[in-house]
């Protein structure tokens, strides 16, 4: 399986959401090979709602791997991981590229139908963490803007009335740069729910607090000047260089 | 006046959907989507050859213009001071204004043109770090056999290519400078190095905070690579090199390079908005840009408040983003955009709203912006967006651009695209 098919099997042509899907890391991705068909891959307990979108916000291969379980419940994973594919990367992409090629086979079996309701798959670890930005590094951290995702009136259009996020935050607001995408659909009249995937309990309703800069007229150009900043030396920050007073 | 392109039927839409996947893959193009909007357009903007003749020949003129006027401002920094650049700047215009300006190869730029009830008239020069490259030479080049009787305008990627290998040796590797973060910009770097890698020299992608420099000569310090560079192609805006950590030595962009860069950062001289409020202190005739260029003036100068002619943009912007046109912002943006013009009027400028003709496509109006690529002062092919509004911005598609020769009448396997001169109205 080469990467444009490994692509077009998470985002068929045909699925009513694939439009929104990243192709950057499929791009660059050095393929695997795909799990067989009737390989086990984890299963999480989610009714179908072809009324409801989901949004995976979890670390790595976690994120693929819940997208693959949703598949097996109707929803149609959408991969947003906007990072390039490079060794020696500040976020580590190993993990979720694996389980793109693994679970292509699977999903390919389940032979999702076109109007299957999304589930947008994120890294939440996206904005880096687990390695240090030290020199040297090829920084691939990424943000999420409200314009990687489809608007209020299009998910209307085409029948959500609600939102799902599955977290691992110890509390229950969304990282800064997907709150301004929840927030712009809570205003709208979408109903949030979250669900910490540790903890074993239904869906919680969710009130999305106002981030800073929420509906600034420059507010993409802020995020995205915000990645330039990180590449220029960090997120907010210099990149410790061994000689700073940083470290 | 007549039209100077024809509008061509859209590819049917199965068609479309796998030209779109063959562009994300083989072109690099990895945001083909914005929010709803599909960022490539299913149709081309077919240019009467006489109407790219046109095009290209001013653009050159304008690009030898430029050039002119950045070594006169370079050369004297007293000139600059209408540009208003930031103070950490200054200094950098300043050390180049004494040591010299670094050396350059493959200078590249790009004019965007919008076709007017007067005419061409352009709206700025991204004569720093044009983008459109994977458009302009993949997108074209893939929509191109689908209408046949036309041509490509160019091959920008190509050409450009073609001015690093001129510039360095065969097997030398090139440094493409990018925020690595951002992949709207690595995948342009991705592109380049391919076509750079076709002609027998290594690309390397990096930050700019991996470049290191020793005697002017540059060199890669990355995990991924370390070694000397033969030339350093910049593509991160040159007004953000001033927040590089001290050990990258940023100065270099501006003065002392002996490795050839494209483009040094004193391109920053013509880039910014404000560029125009210096000419009448210039010796360097500036013809071509003030036919085209609409008038532009210090907000402070103009009563952009009351008078709904004037439109608002940032001195440093890009792709459109922030510019205020009454009627057309929306009153939000509008009331944000006034005040803070109000609050820094340094870093905006005033300049005379035009006429954009719309290209009317059954119910929709389009507004076409061609920006044509000059690569060492020669046209080397095309850029196109399009605008549901008259502000082609983060928000319009990118649309292949083709030019015919004469005929109006093309056919196409399967159908026939009708091809005419499109009517235009005044917005």
């Amino acid at each position: 399986m080469n990467r444009l098919e490994l692509f077009k099997t998470w985002a068929p042509p045909q699925s009513k959401w694939s439009r929104w899907a990243k192709p950057a890391l499929f791009a660059e991705m050095n393929v695997l090979q795909p799990l067989p068909q009737d390989a086990p891959v984890p299963r999480i307990d989610v009714a179908n709602d072809a009324g409801t979108a989901v949004i995976v916000d979890l670390p790595g291969a976690q994120s693929v791997q819940v997208g693959l379980a949703l598949a097996q419940d109707g929803y149609r994973p959408v991969p947003l991981f906007n990072s390039a594919y490079q060794g020696w990367a500040v976020v580590s992409v190993e993990g979720i590229a694996q389980w793109l090629a693994r679970g292509a086979n699977m999903l390919s079996g389940l032979s999702l139908p076109p109007e299957a309701p999304p589930a947008f798959l994120l890294d939440s670890k996206r904005k880096g963490g687990e390695v240090l930005p030290m020199p040297g590094k090829f920084d691939n951290r990424w943000v999420v803007v409200p314009q990687d995702f489809p608007s209020y009136n299009y998910l209307m259009a085409n029948g959500i009335r609600r939102v799902l996020l599955f977290h691992d935050r110890s509390n229950a607001q969304p990282d800064c740069d997907l709150a301004h995408v929840l927030l712009r659909w809570q205003e709208a009249g979408l109903e949030l729910y979250e669900s910490r995937l540790s903890i074993d309990a239904p869906p919680a309703p969710m009130r999305v607090k106002k981030p800073s800069n929420f509906g600034a007229l420059w507010y993409r150009v802020l995020a995205m000047a915000g990645l330039r900043r990180n590449s220029a030396g960090g997120f907010g920050d210099v990149v410790p260089e061994p000689s700073s007073s940083h470290g | 006046m007549k039209s100077p392109w024809l509008f061509a039927d859209a590819l049917p839409a199965d068609l479309f959907g796998e030209l779109r996947q063959r562009v994300i893959f083989e072109c690099c193009k990895w945001d083909p989507q914005v929010e709803d909007i599909c960022t490539l357009l299913a149709r081309p903007l077919v240019l009467s050859q006489d109407a790219w003749t046109e095009l290209a020949r001013s653009a050159e003129q304008l690009a030898l213009e430029t050039l002119a006027a950045e070594a006169e401002l370079l050369a004297d920094i007293s000139l600059q001071a209408s540009l208003k650049l930031p103070g950490n700047l200054r200094k950098a215009f300043d050390l180049a204004a004494r040591k010299g300006p670094s050396a350059e190869a493959a200078r590249v730029m790009r004019f965007d043109f919008h076709f007017t009830t007067d005419g061409w008239r352009i709206s700025e020069v991204n004569s720093d770090v044009p983008g459109g490259f994977n458009e302009a030479s993949g997108f074209s080049r893939l929509m191109l056999p689908h209408f046949p009787g036309c041509t490509l305008p160019g091959d920008p990627a190509g050409a450009l290519a073609d001015g690093i290998v001129a510039a360095t040796d065969p097997g030398s590797t090139v440094a493409l400078v990018h925020a690595t973060a951002f992949t709207d910009d690595r995948q342009v770097m991705v592109y380049l190095a391919r076509e750079l890698e076709s002609r027998g020299r290594q690309a390397v992608l990096t930050g700019p905070d991996h470049l290191r420099w020793r005697n002017g000569m540059a060199f890669v310090a990355s995990d991924w690579h370390t070694g000397p560079v033969s030339l350093v192609f910049r593509f991160f805006p040159a007004e953000w090199l001033p927040n590089l950590p001290s050990v990258c030595d940023w100065l270099h962009f501006f003065t002392g390079a002996v490795t050839p860069l494209s483009n040094p950062a004193t391109a920053l001289l013509s880039q910014t908005k404000r560029f125009p409020l210096v000419w009448d202190k210039l010796k360097s005739p500036v013809s071509t840009w003030r036919r085209l260029l609409p008038e532009t003036r210090d907000p402070r100068e103009t009563p952009w408040q009351t008078d709904e002619t004037w439109v608002l943009k940032p001195a440093c912007g890009r792709v459109g983003e922030g510019i205020g046109i009454r009627g057309v912002t929306s009153e939000k943006e509008w009331q944000a955009i006034a005040k803070n013009v109000r609050r820094r009027p340094d870093d905006w400028v005033a300049q005379r709203r035009f006429q954009m003709t719309p290209l009317i496509c059954g119910v929709d109006a389009l507004f076409p912006c061609i920006g044509v690529f000059t690569v060492n002062g020669r046209a080397v092919g095309a850029y196109g967006r399009v605008a549901r509004t008259p502000i082609v911005d983060h928000l319009a598609q990118d649309a292949a651009v083709l030019v015919k020769d004469s005929a109006q009448r093309m056919e196409t396997p399967g159908s026939s695209f009708l091809f005419t001169h499109e009517s235009i109205g005044a917005f």
